[in-house]
């Protein structure tokens, strides 16, 4: 290939800056200037830091929510994010955040994932309620919903081409959906990032990304996934989006590297991806598709549960989970020790 | 040096004064001075129940139709003496040793050929106890007759699912087995209740067994010892104060060891340690060795352990015959720990007369039923056996490591007699040449004879006779059919069942 | 069809009716039996049970009987109203919050194991003070405090996935005869069915021959073990006329809806069945809830497995007006972590737990002490598994000096001596 794709920066370099943050976060994204990064907590609050000139400073979370915020997306000066607790609320991004419209019960239970279309009229939200919905970005209008699905969905995505919304299950399918007609265009299998393990259905469609042309779908998960100690291979597949074929898959790690938290194509076009388990387990890495394996794994850069790309700048934020497992009492200077996290945004560079 | 010597002519001594008291006076009279009979109301057994209680004791079976016609037919005075030594010299009694070891020492947990063989070979040869326990404790793989007495060790070295490597439940098993204690619950502190019992017992012994490992890529049960670099600390959970000690067996010295940097990756077979170990366990002074079976063989025999339960010797739980487990014991060492010889000796005492009910094991029971329905000639007998004896092991036999030393009527064993195809089929006149030949047979009072003696090895009462007479001659029922149904309730009866 | 309560004398007789002759004395026994069917219902009615029911691996507190929604450690799921005002349940448990009036749970369980080998059977026994011996396992116990039922049926059952049998290490010290006789998958144990060619006469002749010989032989004076034998023998009779019982063809639609027709549900229908069988102690058990990784993904797969035929069960049992003598327990052998580990799941947390009853002399609609805002440990007063053991044997009304076993001579206590029964969980 050419020799710019060689000197393109796709490796981390330097460990760069590191904010550490007093509880446990899920998910992490630059706003659109990448001046701005958020993200959401165990703590049902959004979390942002404010670039300076010498460091990033963490501006006050904005509260509203309930239990988890695992998902928000961000269009322009748009945030929308969604809670495990049902509510959707569309924020206008600034130095002084404010609500422009929520709907306390937009799903009746968990929302694991909301999109904006390329377009940014478009909200998709889905999860545990089999069925996902639509809204108008502008005002919270609710445009329509997609499905019943057969369980639970976790992972949503839209194509490039403004039509197609791909939607993962934790049965392993992933349904294609033209949003526009509201029709259900096809259905495709990773099936074998699902399992019913003894008397628990695990696994499934974790994680769904487009590559920037639209060509292919990457989906995170775990190979044979288990009950338990949710142990499994952690895997992405990469589905060629014409045909619905799985034509690259990479398993990394062992079973006990956890499962796929996170996938994103880099603008050149390899996989970004990183999983979690127990302390010191799960990786990030990077896998152009068709190699055998990870071209670059960082492996101190372990129980990675996001990864963000900067806007204009060759830097990832990587968002860490810090929270020790084991059983039984193990106090810290007489208190109980909760989980935190950790944000590094990594320099890339070339090898 | 010094005390060795002292201790060697010591022994000589005993030897000889115990040797010297058994030729005038045999241990089976010196029993019966030492156990009254126990109260007017117990019986010394009638011939029939003494023969009965014999064979199965000695060769594992009930006696044959014949076997018992012949013994009852018997007037003379010395038939009891003879049985006995009729039946120990019997091909059947070292295999039915082979059978009772092996549900002693492996406690249903598994089985295995070389280790088959090895039980085979050793009551065949009648080996001494001390021996056979040293063969088992410290193996020796080169020699291929023996190298079988590893699989003591090796199955309880296996890994049961993700469980580390039990060696404390070796360690238990070896002093419950070998020396009546059961040091579980010293493990981890002196024991609560039991004051002989204390944390460094049990370490004594666990710093040997600890470091015992399945022998990697061995075809045959064996050993491989990786020995500690230290001696063994150890802490009770009750107290901070750590102790140590090296290789030491309960109520015995140290043995001296020196801790090993670096092992030889080559040791000795056997193992220099484990051997040292086992010679101390295994030694003429260590007397609670020798107590430990003399008692298990006295429960065997008797139906009550003169200590009991057989696993907690102790001080606090004193046998209710002191004096007779000493005896027992002392002559026991004197004889070079001769199991055969105690067996003779025990089941000559008038305390065998008065033996207690005992169970019968899923192998006396297999073949007993197979004999009593009237499969007697050796080799049919061994391939009935053989093709039944799984299925009855399933549902009388207990569990995995459940000691089989009391009654255990179970649900299970009664829904096996009550229903298993394979063992009513028994009872069909085409497997069971007693119902083939009884059907055939018009008198109906020889028949219900022949039934009895089969069956129950003894004579019906009149009122028994008449009782079953009457059944065979009601013309509502079909002959065979009484038969069979009659032969089936003998067979699943207590007074079948129970080695009385 | 046979009815499945009581067939047992019933059939006995009509076995021994064919053979008048032979069976004077055992047909007295069963006759008297059979004409007084009034006194024997009454006795029955009278029976107390007990279904435990067992999520082996440990349910979660925080995603049951103890949600602390919007706290660090609260996880994702909401807290939701129940049937008794001011009590919530997590949102994972919607049918038993309709059933809560009928169910009572202490949520200041902090007990002494976070290992599961040693925990299932510190639990299971009571966590007594180390005496030496096993305990035996709350079945087992309440199998020989208490004794069959009525029914004759074998007083301690366990329903489990895989495979069954009998038991007996649940005994302990109280020996082999007190262990489970386990129904694996639901089945019965093998040799239940009587061969096809044994007929009816034939089958009570052997029966009636049997009963005799062994008679005549205690009549000898001899027979230790003719009690235990005829037990046996008795509990294998009753177990063979009751497969009714494990003929899922005869199930009601509705009730396999309403339990769910995965394991857990088919298996807590059938416990239903052995209670109203005339089974003394039930216990159904379902494994793997031991989530240490995606432990909420593993909540929303599991709980609801859980929740729909406990709610199915407290409806019926007191529909049935079962409940005031049915004890129903559900635990395990502790609850889970409230910090969520990197992997998303929670770990095993003996600390500061819950464990919900209801039924036979609890206290309905009872909420019985607290953990702290995080759910971190217990506010007050801890309770052990020892304080519960004294509450259920209160609870079913065992007779204060008949709390005590005797092994080897020596008395030893049913439950820790240190502690005491709950009198809040009491009615």
């Amino acid at each position: 290939m050419s020799t710019t794709e060689e000197m393109a920066p796709r490796v981390v370099t330097k460990p760069g800056t590191e904010i550490e943050h007093p509880g446990q976060l899920w998910l992490l994204r630059f706003n659109t200037t990448g001046k701005r990064l958020w993200a959401s907590g165990y703590d049902g609050k959004l979390h942002r830091w404010r670039e300076t000139e010498s460091d990033w400073e963490a501006e006050p979370p904005l509260a509203g929510h309930n239990g988890w915020v695992q998902s928000f997306a961000i269009a322009g000066d748009r945030l929308v994010s969604a809670d495990s607790w049902g509510r959707l609320v569309c924020w206008q991004d600034g130095d002084e955040p404010s609500v422009l419209w929520q709907h306390a019960e937009a799903h009746p239970g968990w929302i694991r994932a909301a999109a904006i279309s390329p377009d940014a009229k478009i909200i998709a939200t889905a999860g545990d309620e089999p069925t996902v919905r639509l809204w108008s970005l502008a005002d919270g209008k609710p445009l329509g919903s997609l499905g019943p699905h057969a369980d639970r969905v976790f992972s949503l995505a839209f194509h490039p081409d403004e039509k197609s919304l791909a939607v993962g299950d934790l049965l392993g399918t992933i349904r294609h959906w033209d949003f526009v007609q509201q029709t259900l265009v096809r259905e495709f299998s990773v099936g074998d990032l699902a399992k019913l393990d003894r008397i628990q259905q695990c696994g499934g469609a974790r994680v769904l990304a487009f590559d920037a042309s639209g060509e292919r779908l990457a989906c995170g998960g775990q190979k044979t996934p288990g009950g338990g100690f949710a142990t499994g291979l952690p895997c992405v597949m990469v589905l060629d989006w014409q045909s619905g074929e799985v034509i690259h898959e990479l398993q990394h790690g062992t079973k006990d590297d956890g499962f796929i938290y996170d996938v994103a194509f880099h603008p050149d076009g390899f996989v970004m991806a990183t999983s979690s388990a127990f302390p010191g387990k799960g990786h990030l890495w990077f896998w152009q598709p068709g190699e055998e394996k990870p071209f670059h794994i960082g492996k101190k850069l372990t129980n990675g549960h996001a990864l963000a790309l900067r806007p204009g700048r060759p830097q990832l934020a990587f968002l860490v989970d810090v929270a020790r497992n084991g059983n039984g009492r193990q106090l810290i200077n007489g208190e109980y020790p909760g989980g935190t996290a950790k944000i590094h945004l990594l320099e890339l560079g070339t090898e | 040096m010094h005390t060795f010597r002292l201790m060697a002519s010591c022994l000589v001594l005993t030897c000889w004064v115990a040797q010297g008291i058994a030729d005038e006076v045999p241990l089976h009279k010196r029993i019966d001075q030492l156990v009254a009979s126990e109260s007017p109301d117990v019986q010394a057994a009638s011939d029939a129940d003494y023969l009965r209680r014999a064979s199965l004791d000695l060769i594992g079976r009930i006696p044959t139709y014949d076997e018992a016609k012949d013994y009852l037919a018997d007037d003379s005075a010395d038939k009891r003496v003879r049985l006995i030594d009729r039946l120990l010299a019997s091909p059947e009694h070292p295999r039915h040793m082979a059978e009772a070891f092996h549900v002693l020492l492996m406690e249903r947990r598994g089985d295995n050929e070389h280790w088959q063989q090895y039980l085979r070979v050793s009551f065949a040869e009648n080996t001494p106890w001390d021996k056979m326990a040293r063969e088992m404790l410290a193996p020796n793989a080169s020699d291929e007759e023996r190298h079988g007495a590893a699989f003591f060790m090796t199955k309880r070295l296996e890994k049961v699912g993700q469980n580390p490597t039990d060696h404390p439940g070796l360690t238990r098993d070896i002093s419950r087995l070998f020396l009546g204690m059961d040091l579980q619950c010293a493990q981890c502190h002196d024991h609560l209740f039991i004051d002989d019992y204390r944390q460094r017992d049990f370490q004594g012994l666990f710093t040997v067994y600890s470091s015992v490992q399945l022998k990697r890529g061995a075809k045959t049960p064996a050993v491989d010892v990786k020995p500690p670099a230290e001696r063994l600390s150890f802490t009770s959970v009750f107290e901070a104060t750590p102790h140590e000690t090296g290789p030491r067996v309960p109520g015995r010295p140290e043995i001296p060891f020196e801790p090993t940097e670096s092992a030889p990756k080559e040791r000795p077979d056997p193992d220099p340690l484990l051997s040292a170990l086992a010679s101390d366990l295994t030694a003429r002074e260590h007397r609670q060795f020798s107590r430990n079976i003399v008692n298990r063989m006295w429960h065997r025999l008797v139906g009550r352990g003169l200590v009991w339960p057989l696993d907690l010797h102790h001080s606090g739980n004193p046998a209710t015959h002191p004096e007779l487990l000493e005896l027992l014991t002392d002559e026991f060492i004197a004889h070079d720990f001769n199991l055969r010889w105690l067996i003779r000796e025990i089941a000559l005492s008038h305390a065998y007369e008065q033996a207690r009910e005992k169970r019968l094991s899923a192998e006396q029971t297999a073949r007993s039923v197979i004999v009593a329905l009237g499969t007697t000639e050796s080799k049919a007998l061994d391939e009935r056996f053989a093709a039944m004896i799984e299925v009855f092991r399933k549902s009388l036999a207990n569990e995995a490591q459940e000691p089989e030393d009391g009654f255990n009527s179970s649900v299970k064993g009664a829904l096996f007699l009550l229903n298993d195809a394979e063992f009513l089929a028994l009872f069909e006149k085409d497997n069971s040449p007693l119902v083939q030949r009884l059907v055939q047979q018009d008198d109906a009072a020889a028949v219900v004879d022949e039934l009895y003696l089969s069956v129950f090895t003894r004579r019906p009462s009149d009122e028994e006779r008449a009782e079953l007479v009457t059944l065979l001659e009601d013309p509502n029922w079909d002959r065979a059919e009484v038969l069979k149904q009659v032969a089936w309730a003998m067979v699943t009866s207590v007074e079948f069942q129970s080695n009385h | 069809m046979r009815h499945p309560l009581c067939p047992s004398h019933e059939h006995r007789l009509s076995r021994r009716q064919l053979l008048t002759g032979m069976s004077a004395a055992g047909a007295g026994i069963g006759l008297l039996n059979f004409l007084q069917p009034a006194a024997a219902e009454s006795l029955r009615e009278r029976d107390k049970q007990v279904i435990l029911i067992w999520t082996d691996g440990g349910l979660s507190q925080l995603e049951s009987w103890d949600p602390k929604p919007n706290t660090r450690f609260g996880g994702p799921y909401r807290a939701i109203p129940t049937s008794v005002p001011g009590v919530h349940l997590s949102e994972m448990m919607p049918h038993t919050a309709r059933q809560m009036h009928n169910l009572a749970i202490l949520r200041s369980v902090c007990t002494q194991d976070n290992s599961h080998s040693a925990g299932v059977a510190r639990i299971l026994r009571g966590d007594p003070k180390n005496r030496g011996v096993d305990y035996p396992y709350l079945g087992s116990a309440v199998a020989k405090l208490m004794g069959p039922c009525s029914s004759g049926l074998p007083p301690y059952v366990w329903i489990k996935p895989y495979s069954g049998g009998f038991k007996s290490e649940h005994a302990g010290f109280l020996g082999p005869k007190y262990g489970a006789l386990a129904f694996g998958d639901g089945q019965p144990p093998e040799n239940t069915q009587p061969p096809d060619a044994l007929n009816p006469q034939a089958a009570a002749l052997r029966d009636e021959l049997r009963r005799k010989f062994n008679e005549r032989y205690a009549q000898r004076g001899r027979g230790a073990n003719l009690d235990a034998d005829s037990h046996v023998f008795d509990v294998a009779e009753t177990l063979m006329n009751n497969m009714d019982l494990f003929d899922e063809s005869k199930l009601d639609p509705k009730d396999q809806e309403r339990y769910g027709r995965h394991d857990l549900g088919r298996h807590m229908l059938l416990g239903r069945r052995m209670l109203e069988a005339g089974v003394r102690f039930v216990n159904v058990t379902s494994y793997h809830w031991d989530s240490h990784g995606d432990h909420f993904n593993a909540c929303a797969s599991l709980v609801p497995q859980l929740d729909r035929p406990l709610a199915a069960l407290l409806e019926d049992l007191a529909e049935r007006s079962m409940l005031d003598d049915v004890l129903v327990i559900v635990m395990c052998e502790f609850g889970r972590t409230p910090r969520i580990n990197s992997h998303c799941g929670r770990d095993h947390w003996p600390e500061a737990w819950s464990i919900a009853m209801g039924g036979c002399g609890i206290e309905r609609g009872a909420v019985v002490g607290a953990t702290n805002a995080e759910g971190t440990f217990v506010e007050e007063t801890p309770h052990d598994i020892g304080h519960l053991f004294h509450t259920w044997f209160r609870a079913l009304g065992i007779p204060p000096q008949h709390m005590e076993y005797v092994h080897n001579g020596q008395p030893l206590p049913v439950a820790h001596d240190e502690c005491h029964a709950i009198d809040e969980l009491l009615s």
